[in-house]
């Protein structure tokens, strides 16, 4: 399922923090992993995924980090800062009263949550 | 460190080299952000086509991935504005100093360029209007300046010890010092006689030169000339005094007269700095008549002779502003163009005459726009109308007035408007009643020592005086604002003026002339 771009691109910081929370990752794998936790449902296009990794950066959300991996090659690795962790838990909390609020207004056909 | 290595080091398929090349290329950024960039998206295109067993496996792997990257252009676009914002706070704030000063530059290029472009028109001979103002249609017969000319041009320059020396007196030279002014003095008698027959002329004007680019250019060579005219009035001063040394007094008065005249007559007309130059050489054949010690021998018609030729001026201005609203007026004309209509915008030239001070050149450069050419001569005229209403008072009246407000002189003002307009207002107005006043003191000693030559005794009152003839009226203190203060003192007298201070100080000379201490002081004298 393919979401809206404008739609998905809210909440394209949160999911990349949320799953950054987890343990640090480079482009590649980050991306893998969102398909792959969102059941492909979150398809992060590949062309934004860079730009908004540098965003987050920039806002001192993930901090990037250049490293020789395991196979000999060199990887930036993104992690989560503790400014990025507050950023979660406050973005987290707006989407779950989001949701709340959606289902008030939408009552039992919007079942997502 | 692997993200610089070269393309060949990877296993990549062209397609996808070319458009991870495409993107950093169109990033347009720092070559080491590039080489992130770069380094990145090749990591992310191997790890993508890692599963791949063969050339074709991964050549449409890479077709597919490029094809989810999107527009190789956008993604360059998003990434170098993302990685912008990654900077530094230190690299952010000097990148916004550096635009900031950039804006300030383009702005004080794009406001001052106008000031370079254009020219000024040159309508009027200034020059040529001031010497019609001062020869006032009078025929030239009637001028003393060839006179004036030849005894600037025939001089003999005073001893070296003669400018030196301290005593004012004649009487005081040593025997080889007498025979050497009796030297010189008998070297200047055409000097001389060439000053005493412009005196005797109806007026003096001067001739400025038409051909001079501007009015500072007509100036220049005046100033050369005053400083001659300076020097033959203080020729004529010692000719004065050696004649009263002398008991010459027929000599003496004709040589007063001269002096007294050659200062009248450049005074009230002219340029700024001729009018200067006449107030101090009256102000010098004033001083001459009695600050010697034979002053009581003077026979009584020689001092009415004197006093009659101070009299003739007393109601003539002692400055006129024409000429320095001429220069004004010239200086516009050199700095502003000409719309045709009467207005035009400012040149480069014009800013010492548009302004007052670096504050308001500032403001206006930056806020509120130049001033333009009808703007500028607005403001002058209201300033000089200013000067011209604080002529028409006393200087009494104008004790508690700031007379170099609203413009401030100071040496370090570049500003033509207020280093002129203010020296006008100040300086002017305290020289104007300072000659008024001593004229109208010295006339009175004058007619009070010829009552006492007349009559044997001095006269009760000033209005004694008056009510006999001796005078035309009350003399006027300008620093009192009112009557000259006159005491009759046992068998002497002692009139005086209230001076700088403005106070009755009961005739104390101990200060000197004009000083703000003290009174001046014209009768009894003082010798030096």
């Amino acid at each position: 399922m393919k979401f809206e771009r404008e739609l998905l691109k809210g909440v394209a910081p949160v999911v990349v923090l949320e799953i950054m929370s987890r343990g640090r990752m480079y482009g590649y794998e980050l991306s893998e992993a969102i398909e792959t936790k969102s059941q492909k449902i979150l398809t992060l296009g590949q062309g934004t995924l860079y730009p908004l990794l540098y965003n987050l950066e920039a806002q001192k959300l993930i901090k990037g980090e250049w490293e020789t991996a395991e196979s000999g090659r060199k990887r930036r690795y993104y992690s989560i800062t503790s400014k990025g962790k507050e950023r979660l838990e406050t973005d987290k909390s707006q989407l779950a009263d989001l949701f709340k609020s959606l289902k008030l207004v939408f009552g039992t056909s919007f079942s997502g949550v | 460190m692997e993200k610089n290595k070269e393309f060949s080091d990877f296993n990549l398929p062209a397609c996808a080299v070319e458009y991870i090349k495409l993107v950093v290329k169109k990033m347009k950024w720092r070559k080491s952000v590039r080489a992130d960039v770069q380094a990145e998206l090749i990591g992310h295109f191997e790890d993508a086509i890692r599963d791949c067993k063969t050339n074709e496996e991964k050549e449409k792997k890479a077709k597919e991935l490029i094809e989810n990257f999107g527009d190789a252009k956008l993604i360059a676009n998003l990434a170098r504005r993302a990685k912008k914002r990654c900077r530094p706070m230190w690299v952010k704030a000097l990148i916004v100093t550096a635009q900031i000063i950039g804006i300030i530059i383009l702005f004080i290029i794009i406001r001052s360029l106008p000031m370079y472009i254009g020219s000024p028109t040159i309508s009027v001979n200034y020059a040529e209007w001031l010497n019609e103002k001062v020869r006032a249609g009078r025929d030239e017969s009637l001028n003393a300046k060839p006179f004036y000319d030849k005894a600037i041009s025939t001089f003999v320059e005073q001893p070296k010890w003669l400018q030196e020396i301290k005593t004012h007196w004649p009487g005081d030279f040593n025997e080889q010092q007498l025979g050497e002014f009796k030297i010189w003095y008998d070297k200047n008698k055409d000097s001389f006689e060439a000053l005493r027959q412009g005196s005797a002329k109806p007026a003096y004007w001067n001739i400025y030169d038409t051909n001079e680019p501007n009015m500072l250019a007509v100036l220049e060579p005046m100033m050369k000339h005053l400083g001659g005219f300076r020097r033959i009035a203080q020729n004529i001063w010692w000719k004065v005094k050696y004649d009263i040394y002398n008991n010459d007094f027929n000599s003496a008065t004709a040589g007063v007269i001269a002096l007294i005249k050659l200062g009248q007559q450049m005074h009230g007309q002219g340029t700024l700095v001729e009018q200067l130059v006449g107030i101090s050489i009256e102000a010098m054949g004033i001083g001459s008549i009695f600050e010697n010690r034979n002053a009581v021998q003077w026979p009584e018609e020689k001092l009415r002779e004197i006093q009659i030729q101070l009299e003739q001026y007393v109601n003539n201005p002692v400055i006129t502003l024409d000429s320095e609203k001429a220069f004004m007026y010239d200086y516009i004309q050199q700095s502003f163009t000409d719309d045709g209509h009467g207005n035009g915008r400012i040149l480069k030239k014009g800013i010492p005459i548009a302004f007052d001070n670096w504050q308001e050149l500032v403001k206006d450069f930056f806020i509120t726009g130049f001033p333009d050419r009808q703007q500028t001569i607005e403001k002058i005229e209201s300033l000089y109308e200013l000067s011209e209403q604080r002529f028409s008072k006393t200087l009494f009246e104008l004790k508690n007035e700031p007379l170099d407000k609203p413009l401030e002189h100071s040496e370090k003002n570049p500003f033509l408007l207020a280093t002129q307009v203010s020296l006008a207002n100040k300086k002017l107005i305290e020289l104007t009643w300072r000659l008024k006043t001593e004229r109208d003191g010295q006339i009175t000693t004058i007619a009070i020592v010829r009552y006492h030559k007349q009559t044997g005794k001095y006269p009760d009152s000033l209005e004694e005086l008056l009510n006999k003839g001796f005078i035309k009226r009350i003399p006027f203190d300008a620093y009192k604002n009112g009557e000259m203060t006159y005491k009759k003192i046992g068998d002497s007298f002692t009139l005086y003026s209230f001076s700088n201070n403005f106070k009755d100080d009961s005739g104390d000379d101990t200060f000197g002339k004009w000083k703000d201490k003290g009174d001046t002081v014209f009768w009894p004298v003082k010798t030096k």
